[in-house]
């Protein structure tokens, strides 16, 4: 299958041709792979959002508008599905139901590998995981995946105004926060 | 240019995202206001850092089994849900029935209703002696009996917690009774796991929580 424009693939799945999803998946999975990893920074968590953001995708692209691009849409439902997963992890912390279970993650590592991977977390990372969510989007849209601030507002649902100071303060907090963590060295 | 406002365009000047007009303002600003070319320079010490960061990359296999695997779940796709869920069966779901009574405790409004004459304080100490093994094959037994899995539509999420209607029926199952005080226990609704939650039920359940507002 030759590579077809984000349109003509909406418009081949739209009629039913059965490779032009598989062609959607080939072209942004890695795309959609990072923008999970960087909100979650857990491999296997964002590939678990990964193939949840294609599932979601698949049943949502039949009923595609064109209205904003295919990447644009894409990445708001990556968006959107990461930012919930990382609410349910808050509210499962807050349930600590972690602790009432044996997890498999903890049966098979042992104690010197939970340690080397919890010190495997950069600060860079703690810093970023202590944003408000907003900030968090914003900075993670605008640093790593460098959109426009028009792009990042029809991701979000939000306006651009605002957007350029949710990423100042998002960039302001993560040096704060590296300060400290320096400072404490 | 107002100072606040200038200090915003500051991130992208650094990293070279902003146009020439607005690069222009931002020079001539900064050649005069001392605060904010402090400012500049703490965010390029920042941005250094942020350059430096190098994620743990997956392994170069790992892409070419994303596709499969969706295809793999979308292909037998009731199927694959329900072994979607197997592995979440015992990490999540059964403790999840130890997480409905868990909500039962902390929202609780009053469990002694005087006019009804009885008191369900009595039966406060049962739930927390079930074990999450025996809340879940109640909550598995009450889906059985009662689908609990389809939310009527016209019912939102508040709705269903004063309504009580799931929680209670749950509740009568482990006790083994009829009879049950209607009021005052306010659960999320035994159908709404974690993973089944909306944005909206997520952003009640969080305020709930106590958790600051989310988007």
């Amino acid at each position: 299958m030759t590579a077809h424009s984000d349109d003509e693939l909406v418009r081949l799945f739209q009629s039913g041709h059965p490779d032009a999803f598989n062609e959607l998946v080939l072209r942004y999975q890695e795309k959609v792979y990072w923008v999970a990893r960087r909100f979650i920074n857990d491999h296997d968590q964002a590939d678990d959002v990964t193939q949840e953001v294609f599932f979601k995708a698949y049943e949502s692209l039949k009923n595609f508008r064109s209205d904003s691009s295919l990447y644009t849409w894409l990445y708001r439902i990556a968006v959107n599905v990461s930012l919930n997963f990382i609410r349910r992890q808050r509210i499962r912390d807050f349930l600590h139901l972690d602790e009432l279970l044996e997890t498999q993650d903890s049966e098979e590592m042992s104690p010197d590998e939970i340690l080397e991977k919890q010190e495997e977390r950069s600060l860079i990372e703690e810093a970023i995981e202590r944003l408000p969510e907003k900030q968090k989007a914003v900075f993670l849209l605008r640093y790593y995946d460098e959109l426009p601030y028009e792009k990042i507002a029809t991701i979000l649902h939000t306006s651009v105004g605002g957007l350029k100071a949710n990423y100042f303060h998002a960039v302001k907090k993560i040096q704060e926060y590296l300060k400290r963590a320096h400072g404490s060295h | 240019m107002p100072t606040d406002h200038i200090k915003y365009w500051l991130p992208d000047f650094i990293s070279g995202k902003i146009d020439e007009r607005s690069q222009a303002v931002v020079e001539q600003h900064i050649r005069e206001c001392g605060e904010c070319l402090r400012e500049l320079e703490e965010l390029k010490e920042t941005f250094a850092e942020l350059a430096k960061e190098r994620p743990l990359m997956p392994s170069p296999q790992y892409f070419g089994t994303i596709l499969p695997r969706v295809r793999q779940r979308l292909g037998g796709k009731s199927r694959s849900i329900e072994f979607f869920w197997q592995p979440f069966l015992t990490r999540f779901i059964m403790p999840l029935g130890a997480a409905v009574v868990a909500f039962a405790l902390l929202f609780q409004t009053s469990l002694i209703d005087g006019a009804h004459g009885g008191s369900v304080l009595a039966e406060r100490p049962m739930f927390s002696d079930y074990s999450a093994q025996e809340l879940f094959s109640a909550y598995l037994e009450e889906g059985r009996l009662r689908p609990l899995t389809t939310t009527p539509p016209s019912q939102s999420l508040e709705e269903l917690i004063s309504d009580n209607t799931v929680g209670n029926r749950i509740a009568k199952r482990l006790l083994g009774s009829n009879e049950i005080v209607e009021e005052g226990v306010s659960v999320i609704p035994a159908s709404q796991l974690i993973a089944d939650l909306n944005d909206r039920e997520l952003e009640i359940l969080l305020k709930r929580l106590g958790e600051r507002d989310i988007l």
